[in-house]
């Protein structure tokens, strides 16, 4: 008797686990199926128009081609660079006073709500060859060679950066929470030199985190296009610029398509690979 | 915080200093140069401004033409970020429960698709979806729809990161005593999961905020929004009221979250008092 | 610890729940903006945009035509017309310039409401293919035309035409306005007489100096011609172009080349000294001008092409835009709109109302007498060429 209640029970709490489920996952599933499916369907279809053309063509495109591979290289350093520099960044205004703190997260914020095309052409005014950076070397140090950083790979970098760092600082500082203090306590007491606090202590703490916020930082990264163009020199033309380029200029929505539909693949396929990955990590931790 | 500060030993001054200095060259500086061009007397943004001048700002701050759209960018912001983060944590929890790690991958997959396709290619996907759904008048849902969309990756994958690190005992021990499903997402997973989902509601809101490429395929007609003015506005001239408006946007940003942290911290202080 | 985190997590919620105050008031403003019919508050904000930028404007250029007086006598079709009309451009001055010469006299004597609208190129060339949507009326380059002329529904008898396009695009493009291609300099950059013609502007150490480019494929504007011009082309053998030839020339100076990807840019790269010549759209460099500036604008051997105004075939409001294209055809109308943009009229009659002292700075002025007239039709045959070609060239520079 008692055998069959639990089982009546357990069956009741399946039949439950199914109904939270649906409950949480048809909504989105709707969501996703009209918000980006459909208009996915919608572009694989305009990429297929002349059977198949449009994808040769895409791939006999040099000027694809090498985006294709300067685009990921781009998101790559981007991702790693603001991985160390984000991480550091919040562990610092997570433990700095509240002066400090109010200015790391202060400046953080205001740059973040600036709009990113204005944001772009601040960076523009500061790299001119005789913008901003040259007004302040010659004001304060009577330089009057102009400054050789407006489009060049490290007139690039530092703005795009900026731009995605608050996506790795404000999650991973959100994180910070879950760092054990009784932990960090203990270490302390017990002599644990800074490193490997930080090493067995902190970072696992924070690294879903990380980690999350990196894939974000990646996928956003694979997107940029008018950032590299204006700063870096247009040497630095994306697969979202060649993109843009067919649809908007050359009256190629075929190509566009088609372009689009496979850097989604190629975005897809690298997000599957680091998802396997990183799940194997996330054992570890 | 004190223990993270102290962990971090005779290091912390470095990696503050360094932290301070990352700020300064990639937020702090490239912010100074745009305000300060917003304040000149030309017709156009350029630095060093010449003169002083708040006419930019009263163009900004009075007229129809800017101030109408931010309204409406803030309303459609506010919406689509409260659907991003009531569908975006749903599922994140939702994933959670499944049991087939098959089921879950595919789940992640999806959820990032919106940030692979590119936005453009979303803007054609979606304006030929609402020609022929025929949806003339419902074209501001399909716009937030889209952005709603475009917002969801950031919950998603941020909660859901979040979430492996919740110690899955907290379930179990609540289901043992007896809380339903409901009860432990709202009571026990959601207060956890809180500083994470906030940070995802601020991104969501920025990006929806400055979204113009949906924008321009989906509004209808004669209706703008913030980047949308912004984008117009910026064809012929980089005009000063870019610069002013943009550091009103983010002026207005910081004092408000810096002013609640403000309102926080006292209610903090009275609560923790007894 | 947790002082620390309320540090962050309060401000995060107040956000949070400001946001969902903003839902509850924003859903019925929201709905309000979408149920109407036209734009009756949107259209309030376009007027007003307009009569701030006018006086700008006006400050600006001294002279300036009252609009309100030609209203008699272009008469308007019937009193039949209601209703709106969609018009798809890039914004900016242009737009506002619109609004006061033609847009706003238009709006007072048909009560038909001429909406502005950003234009989004891919539907610019969905409706270019004949497929439905909401514009009916779209700023196009004149090669855009010629590629799609089975699909643009051609001008009424009544609507003028203008005579200052191509004879076979006169039935299908109206409110035309010509643009410069240029070089522009600061006088002072040049004191003993700046560069003339494109020889010039790829002669770096005759006038030695950054030159600014277009950093877009998009953009390649006139470039690829201006290199073979000044590389001893003649100008009727400019197309098919050789490509070789005129990159090599553009490689003659690719260490001296900064480029742009907007054109406002322009403004920037020449005002703060960046560059010492700068080659671009008149538009850039005239408006500078009329703003006080002291720039010089070469127009010798400037090209100069017509952007146009086109009706789709299946345009929402085709008697409206008819009517408003008949409007816009009067030249005196178009003399105030030449004004107040530097961009030349597309009626020749336009000319006896625009003051000589104008005259400098638009580039079809008649004084201006060596320019050379874009070859629309060649362009049109080879634009995704061209592009591909200008951007495969600056993937290799910069």
């Amino acid at each position: 008797m008692a055998g069959a209640d639990k089982g009546v029970v357990a069956k009741a709490q399946a039949g439950r686990g199914t109904v939270e489920k649906g409950v949480l996952l048809l909504p989105v599933a709707v969501a996703l199926v009209a918000g980006v499916l459909v208009p996915l369907v919608v572009i694989v279809v305009a990429s297929l128009q002349d059977g198949g053309g449009a994808y040769r063509e895409t791939f006999s495109s040099s000027l694809f081609r090498a985006a294709l591979g300067r685009t990921w290289w781009m998101a790559v350093i981007i991702t790693l660079g603001d991985v160390l520099i984000g991480t550091f960044y919040a562990l610092a205004a997570a433990s700095a006073r509240r002066g400090l703190q109010a200015l790391l997260l202060g400046a953080l914020m205001f740059s973040m709500w600036t709009s990113v095309m204005v944001r772009s052409f601040g960076w523009m005014l500061l790299e001119l060859p005789k913008g901003a950076l040259y007004w302040l070397a010659h004001t304060f140090f009577g330089r009057s060679e102009p400054i050789e950083l407006y489009q060049t790979v490290g007139g690039m970098y530092p703005a795009m950066f900026a731009m995605m760092l608050p996506f790795i600082v404000l999650p991973v500082l959100a994180a910070t929470r879950n760092v054990d203090a009784d932990q960090l306590k203990a270490a302390r007491t017990f002599g644990a030199s800074t490193w490997l606090t930080l090493r067995t202590v902190t970072l696992p703490a924070i690294r879903p985190a990380i980690v999350s916020a990196g894939v974000l930082v990646f996928v956003m990264s694979l997107g940029f296009y008018v950032t590299p163009l204006l700063l870096g020199g247009p040497s630095n033309l994306t697969v979202s610029g060649v993109i843009n380029l067919e649809m908007r200029s050359a009256n190629r929505p075929d190509l566009g398509a088609s372009m689009s539909v496979i850097l989604t693949t190629a975005t897809v396929v690298v997000y599957l690979v680091s998802d396997r990955f990183f799940r194997v990590s996330e054992k570890w931790g | 915080m004190t223990a993270l500060r102290e962990s971090l030993g005779k290091s912390g001054w470095a990696v503050r200093l360094a932290a301070g200095l990352a700020a300064f060259i990639l937020f702090a500086v490239p912010a100074l140069v745009l305000v300060a061009t917003s304040w000149t007397e030309q017709r156009f943004a350029l630095f060093p401004p010449k003169g002083f001048t708040l006419e930019w700002f009263g163009e900004v701050l009075t007229s129809k033409k800017w101030l109408q759209p931010f309204g409406r960018s803030a309303t459609v912001a506010a919406i689509g970020t409260a659907l991003a983060v009531i569908l975006g944590v749903a599922a994140a929890i939702g994933v959670s429960r499944l049991r087939s790690s098959r089921a879950a991958r595919a789940w992640r997959t999806v959820m990032i698709l919106p940030l692979a396709v590119p936005p453009i290619a979303l803007g054609v996907g979606l304006y030929n979806m609402g020609r022929w759904l025929n949806l003339s008048d419902g074209r501001m849902a399909l716009l937030i729809l889209g952005q709603m969309i475009s917002a969801l990756p950031f919950v998603f994958v941020l909660v859901a990161g979040a979430i492996t690190r919740l110690d899955p005992n907290l379930h179990k021990a609540a289901q043992t005593l007896g809380a339903n499903s409901w009860l432990i997402i709202r009571k026990v997973e959601l207060p956890l999961l809180g500083p994470t989902i906030l940070a995802a509601a601020v991104f969501a809101f920025v990006v929806i905020f400055d979204e113009v490429v949906l924008a321009v395929f989906l509004l209808p007609p004669g209706v703008e929004t913030l980047p949308v003015t912004m984008l117009r506005a910026s064809q012929e001239t980089m005009t000063p009221a870019l610069t002013a408006a943009s550091t009103v946007v983010s002026l207005l940003a910081v004092l408000l979250l810096g002013g609640s942290q403000m309102v926080g911290r006292g209610k903090k202080g009275g609560a923790d008092a007894p | 610890m947790s002082t620390n985190h309320y540090r962050l997590i309060k401000p995060l919620r107040a956000l949070a729940l400001a946001s969902a105050a903003a839902l509850a008031f924003g859903l019925g403003g929201c709905g309000g903006d979408s149920d109407q019919p036209s734009t009756s508050a949107s259209g309030g904000a376009t007027t007003e945009t307009a009569s701030s930028e006018t006086a700008e404007a006006s400050a600006t250029t001294e002279t300036t035509a009252p609009a309100a007086t030609t209203e008699e006598t272009t008469e308007v079709a019937g009193p039949e017309l209601s209703g709106q009309i969609i018009w798809a451009d890039y914004g900016g001055a242009t737009n506002a310039a619109r609004q006061a010469a033609y847009f706003d006299s238009f709006q007072a004597a048909t009560g038909v409401e001429v909406v502005s609208a950003a234009l989004e190129a891919t539907i610019m060339y969905s409706m270019l293919e004949g497929q439905a949507g909401d514009y009916d009326a779209m700023h196009v380059g004149l090669p855009d035309v010629y590629n799609s002329l089975e699909h643009i529904i051609p001008l009424d008898a009544a609507v003028p035409r203008d005579d200052n396009l191509p004879a076979e695009a006169q039935d299908y493009a109206f409110g035309s306005f010509a643009v410069g291609q240029v070089m522009a300099y600061l006088p002072d950059t040049f004191p003993d007489g700046g560069p003339q013609g494109w020889a010039d502007f790829f002669d770096t150490e005759k006038f030695p100096g950054k030159r600014a480019l277009p950093g877009s494929g998009a953009m390649n504007g006139l470039v690829l011609e201006a290199a073979l011009l000044a590389d001893g082309v003649a100008a009727d053998e400019l197309y098919p172009i050789d490509y070789d030839r005129a990159i090599a020339k553009l490689n003659s100076i690719a260490g001296d080349v900064v480029f742009f990807t907007e054109y406002p840019q322009l403004q920037q790269l020449l005002l703060s000294g960046s560059v010492a010549v700068a080659y671009g759209p008149s538009g850039q460099f005239t408006s500078l001008i009329a703003q006080g500036e002291s720039v010089t604008v070469c127009w010798d051997q400037a090209f100069y092409s017509f952007n146009t105004i086109t009706i789709p075939e299946k345009a929402p409001n085709p008697a409206n835009i008819q009517a408003l294209a008949a409007w816009m055809g009067d030249p005196e109308r178009q003399a105030d709109f030449a004004q107040r943009t530097f961009y030349g009229p597309g009626s020749a009659a336009a000319w006896d109302y625009i003051p000589e002292d104008v005259w400098d700075n638009i580039v079809t002025a008649p004084s201006h007498t060596n320019l050379i007239l874009e070859d629309s039709k060649s362009r049109a045959t080879y634009n995704e060429e061209m592009i591909n070609a200008y951007a495969e060239w600056l993937t290799t520079v910069g």
